[in-house]
């Protein structure tokens, strides 16, 4: 060790402090070329713990930046794809008009569309960015939606939306197409009652202009019925029963029977010579109605409430009608994987936003996750679906009444007023505006903070390239200085001077 | 009569002359020889034969014994202060400027970059690979350092081993040097030589250890350690170095020597008594006591500390923690747990408040019998008991009843659940909270937690006491799982049905590395006053590099003093014992005109001399 000096002529100590400067001399030299104050870890002093806690809560930072430029893609992407349905939801609106158009042309061209912007919904939904699909909650690594073709037509032993529409207007028309009632007169009564069986109408109200007509409400049962009553005197002339029906899809609809003395046409009974024959007429007039109410109106809302049961929302499963037989069937029963194609493949969590979340900062978590299956979403592709699979050839008589029932319903479910409903297309939409407003500030934030950190990092570690320079010119007089003395010392020996 | 006295006074001045001369020439050769001591002539009138004036002339070898104790002193704590600069500068290296690559701080910035990159997106395999990769490189930086460690561990012993050797040599020499100084009879030039030769010897054995250096009137020296064993008296005593072989994290010391792992450091005195010199704690300064100071305590606690920052990691990744349920009966409130999954290491933890102080107890599992009672307060304030989970539930229930006294009521009201109650009426304390932290067995059975980084053989790390402590040397050992480095989807999927998108799994463990607190086990290293780390993850680690920087630049700071001042005492020295030539060639001068001038009286008497015999 260099403590105890066992070389000859050990370094006296006027040299010892010469190489101690030229040390400092090249450690100055060091500092200035690399910048840093310090060398090594025992160099940096008392600052080290303050510097290991800036470089973390800067590593930190970075992190939470990169964080944010993902997310901010992601966001962007997803508003994108929402601005794009969002237009497609106000074509859809637009486009509900009632009415076939010259020639009929919109019984042609309506469905056609409403398939082609259900094809597109459904791309859409399955927008992915470098494979990692958006509207699956966090179900990220598999299409969240099926192919649109597959579900519209089935595959191989799966049903698909067609046939499960197809059943299900057979279960609620009925084999005597009268929407699941039954029409039975007895004498002077006409007693109009439910099948019990969730398909078809059912009841929700009579009331009558005559005072000369009993109705008694739907009631009794289970099922239920109502019965109109003939007595005397008879009704007159123009005496009106109005019966009220819920339809599949949860609308009401009614039924109008006038009473006329001649011939009944539709929507009329005849007031006979008694109360029974009146109350034949009635009954017949009665089924006749409920008949073309069922064939058309219904049909339509038997359209749509198979979309409610196929394309099934957060919390519920794909139902489809329990049979063959369809007709008669009584309930419906979950659909598998083995015999319905499911339509929606995502995650399915009553909290679609927090299903991806992101840590973007201390503490500030964004959840922006968009599950297909939310009540926006799902609206519209409920909505055009049911459209698509319909058919209004000129030769069916029902056709305009369908398409016109169809259309209102249409606008009222592509309404405005149902965006202030969570899961909305609107709804959606602000909550991702709010997640990508909140990436903003934080990321804003961050640089911020980031720049004071590297500015106090770089107080604390970085050399002050001004001082170091005076010293080394301080340093560089001394060295000199020593130099020169150090030199004149050596020649002044007694024996340089003896002869 | 008066020539022959002039002749006489010449011929001894001459002689003296020729003395003084034979003496600056030799000061003048050995001017740069290190430890040489000046000499010089001292001349006494005596009176003679025939009253002439004889002068003699007497070697005196310049000695100043206060300033050469002081020296001694200053040399052992020089050396001390220097081995122990430079290991812990190689330490300190080792931990790398916080910034560099391979330093363990940006390994672990890196790790939780990579963390917060996968739990934004879980579903891309490149984020999943990339954490694995950062995830190995941290644990490769811990075992590396820690065999970096283990390494200087084994330096030391190595050079343990040879500065015995030295000074063994070194303690014969001085042996034969002190048994020549005794006899008297050596002319006064060899004498001042062996004296010289003593000095360097002295001063060589003062580097190694601190010596308390008896001179005696007879030049001889004895030499004690400055607690009092003797190793030089007349016969030296021998230093014995037993090495231990190659040395691992647990080979650390122990009084008993069955269980000691490291080497032997015994001094056998002449009279066959053999000490201990670690056990009886013999040396305080001098290289030998810097190198076992750092293989016995300064080394131990850097692998320590890197033990408590592997064990901190496997932990936070793999601890799942369970709340424990509500219960309130009567007045009393508190909670119930399962402790079913409480393995050998885990724990469970309640919070009450006593007094308005929030007061925490951790009550962890003990196999090891032999470890237990255990019962202390780590570095965070809580208060630690270990238990033994051996009788059931129920008997561990009856053993923390006894340990917490009347203020709670612990009881196991079922199976495996534990029931933890304040004291209801009477008010003192107030149950907060009752939790397990377990370590999850399996890295897909349906618990966030995961073992990500494993012990040897992919083992679960759980911080078990048995033998030597799970924990003991764990740096070294520590490695990512290998069944998470076949398959990285591991990472994200904690049951089989689990979609790639998911980030609960990567989010805890982001929440733990941030939330979950660590603290040092009790009596890390021996000292009493041992620094103990506390904190989360990202915390021990900062704490770690703090201290050992801190203990690297203090070690040079104390170095450098000891330089200063030893170079203050030599440049005394120096001034002392030195040769100046000048001085010399002065005298020299002076000798020269005195020799020829008595040259020139006795060639006059020879004339005289002459001039009388003609007569």
């Amino acid at each position: 060790m260099t403590s105890v000096g066992k070389t000859m002529f050990p370094l006296a100590n006027g040299i010892k402090n010469i190489t101690a400067m030229k040390a400092r001399y090249d450690q100055l030299q060091t500092q200035l070329a690399t910048g840093d104050k310090a060398s090594t870890l025992a160099e940096m002093g008392s600052d080290r713990y303050f510097d290991l806690a800036l470089r973390q809560r800067m590593a930190r930072m970075d992190g939470y930046q990169q964080s944010i430029s993902t997310v901010n893609l992601r966001l962007e992407v997803l508003d994108t794809v929402m601005s794009r349905l969002d237009k497609i939801e106000s074509d859809a609106r637009a486009g509900a008009v009632s009415g076939g158009g010259t020639t009929g042309i919109n019984f042609q061209t309506t469905p056609t569309l409403a398939a082609s912007r259900f094809d597109e919904v459904m791309t859409l939904l399955n927008t992915d960015i470098a494979g990692r699909y958006m509207f699956g909650g966090n179900r990220t690594d598999s299409k969240p939606v099926s192919t649109p073709s597959d579900l519209m037509n089935g595959v191989g032993a799966r049903a698909g939306f067609k046939q499960v529409v197809g059943e299900r207007k057979l279960a609620d028309l009925g084999a005597d197409h009268l929407g699941r009632l039954s029409v039975s007169t007895a004498t002077d009564t006409v007693t109009l009652g439910e099948q019990s069986t969730v398909f078809g109408m059912k009841l929700s109200g009579v009331n009558t202009t005559s005072a000369n007509i009993a109705v008694t409400a739907p009631g009794g049962g289970p099922p239920p019925a109502l019965t109109v009553q003939f007595g005397t005197p008879l009704p007159a002339a123009g005496d009106k029963v109005q019966v009220s029906f819920t339809l599949p899809d949860g609308t009401e609809e009614q039924i109008v029977l006038t009473a006329t003395t001649g011939t009944p046409g539709v929507g009329e009974f005849q007031i006979g010579a008694d109360a029974d024959t009146t109350a034949a007429s009635f009954g017949t007039a009665l089924t006749s109605s409920v008949k073309h109410l069922a064939e058309t109106k219904m049909v339509s809302a038997s359209a749509y409430a198979a979309a409610g049961n196929f394309f099934n929302g957060q919390g519920q499963q794909v139902m489809r009608v329990d049979g063959p037989p369809f007709d008669s069937a009584t309930g419906l029963i979950a659909g598998t994987t083995a015999n319905t194609m499911l339509w929606y493949n995502g995650e399915d969590s009553a909290d679609p936003r927090n299903t991806v979340t992101a840590r973007v900062g201390e503490g500030t978590t964004v959840g922006y996750g968009v599950q297909a299956n939310e009540s926006g979403f799902l609206n519209l592709i409920q909505t055009l679906a049911a459209v698509a699979v319909q058919d209004f050839p000129d030769s069916d008589p029902t056709s305009e009444e369908r398409y016109t029932s169809m259309m209102s319903r249409n606008a009222a479910r592509l309404a405005d007023t149902k965006d202030n409903q969570p899961g909305s297309l609107a709804a959606i939409t602000v909550e991702l505006g709010l997640a990508q407003s909140t990436t903003g500030a934080v990321a804003e934030r961050h640089t911020a903070h980031s720049a004071q950190l590297g500015n106090m990092l770089e107080q604390i570690e970085a050399a002050p390239t001004e001082t170091i320079a005076m010293e080394i010119l301080a340093l560089k007089t001394r060295l000199e200085a020593s130099y020169q003395t150090t030199a004149l010392l050596s020649q002044l020996s007694l024996v340089n001077y003896m002869r | 009569m008066g020539l022959s006295v002039t002749l006489s006074n010449a011929l001894s001045g001459m002689r003296v002359g020729q003395n003084a001369l034979d003496t600056l020439s030799n000061n003048v050769a050995n001017a740069g020889t290190p430890g040489y001591h000046r000499r010089s002539v001292s001349v006494i009138d005596s009176v003679g034969v025939n009253s002439t004036y004889a002068r003699e002339g007497q070697l005196t070898r310049t000695f100043n014994q206060s300033l050469q104790q002081h020296y001694t002193r200053a040399t052992a704590e020089s050396g001390f202060s220097s081995v122990k600069a430079s290991f812990l500068d190689r330490v300190q290296t080792l931990f790398g400027k916080p910034g560099t690559t391979g330093s363990i701080d940006s390994a672990y910035n890196g790790f939780e970059s990579a963390l917060a990159a996968a739990a934004t997106s879980p579903d891309s395999y490149a984020n999943r690979a990339d954490l694995v990769q950062k995830a190995q490189a941290l644990a490769g930086t811990l075992n590396r350092m820690s065999s970096d460690i283990q390494s200087l561990r084994q330096e030391t012993e190595a050079r343990l081993s040879n500065s015995v050797d030295t000074i063994n040599n070194q303690l014969q020499s001085l042996e034969k040097v002190n048994l020549r100084l005794a006899d008297q009879g050596i002319d006064p030039g060899s004498r001042a030589t062996l004296m010289d030769q003593r000095d360097r010897l002295v001063e060589s054995l003062s580097q190694q250890m601190d010596l308390r250096v008896s001179y005696r009137n007879d030049g001889t020296v004895s030499l004690m350690t400055r607690s009092g064993v003797g190793i030089l008296d007349v016969k030296a005593s021998v230093f014995q170095y037993e090495s231990a072989g190659a040395l691992s994290a647990s080979s650390r010391f122990s009084p008993d020597d069955a269980v000691s792992g490291v080497g032997k450091l015994t001094i056998m005195t002449p009279a066959g008594l053999e000490i201990d010199l670690v056990k009886q704690n013999v040396l305080s300064s001098g290289e030998l006591a810097g190198l076992i100071q750092l293989r016995d305590q300064s080394l131990v606690q850097a692998q320590d500390q890197l033990d408590e920052i592997a064990s901190s990691l496997a932990k936070a990744m793999s601890t799942n923690v369970t709340a424990g349920t509500q219960v309130t009966s009567g007045a009393s409130n508190g909670y119930e747990v399962d402790l079913a999954d409480v393995r050998n290491g885990n724990e469970f933890t309640f919070k009450y408040l006593q007094g308005g102080a929030e007061k925490t107890v951790r009550v962890m599992r003990v196999d090891d019998t032999s470890k237990l009672p255990l019962d202390y307060v780590d570095a965070n304030g809580a208060r630690v008991i270990g238990l033994d989970f051996s009788g059931g539930t129920a008997s561990v229930a009856a053993q923390l009843q006894s340990k917490l006294g009347t203020s709670f009521s612990v009881s196991n009201p079922s199976g495996t659940t534990l029931r933890v109650m304040d004291d209801g009426v009477a008010g003192t304390t107030d149950m907060l909270s009752l939790s397990t932290r377990t370590t999850a067995s399996g890295v897909q059975n349906g618990t966030l937690g995961f073992s990500l980084f494993v012990d040897t053989n992919n083992a679960d790390f759980t911080d078990s006491l048995d033998g030597v402590g799970q924990k003991l040397g764990f740096a070294g050992r520590i490695s990512v799982n290998q069944a998470v480095v076949n398959d990285n989807k591991l990472l994200v999927q904690y049951t089989g049905t689990t979609p790639l998108g998911d980030q609960d799994r990567l989010n805890q463990i982001v929440s733990n590395l941030d939330g979950m607190r660590f603290a040092g086990a009790q009596g890390a290293s021996g000292t009493t006053a041992s620094f103990r780390l506390g904190g989360t993850v990202a915390d021990i680690i900062s704490q770690t590099i703090n201290f050992q920087g801190n203990a690297a630049a203090a070690a040079i700071s104390d170095r450098d003093t000891q330089e200063m001042t030893l170079d203050a005492l030599t440049q005394r020295l120096d001034s002392e014992y030195g040769v100046d030539v000048d001085e010399e060639m002065a005298r020299l001068m002076e000798l020269q005109n005195a020799f020829a001038a008595n040259a020139r009286v006795m060639s006059v008497v020879q004339e005289l001399m002459d001039a009388l015999m003609q007569l």
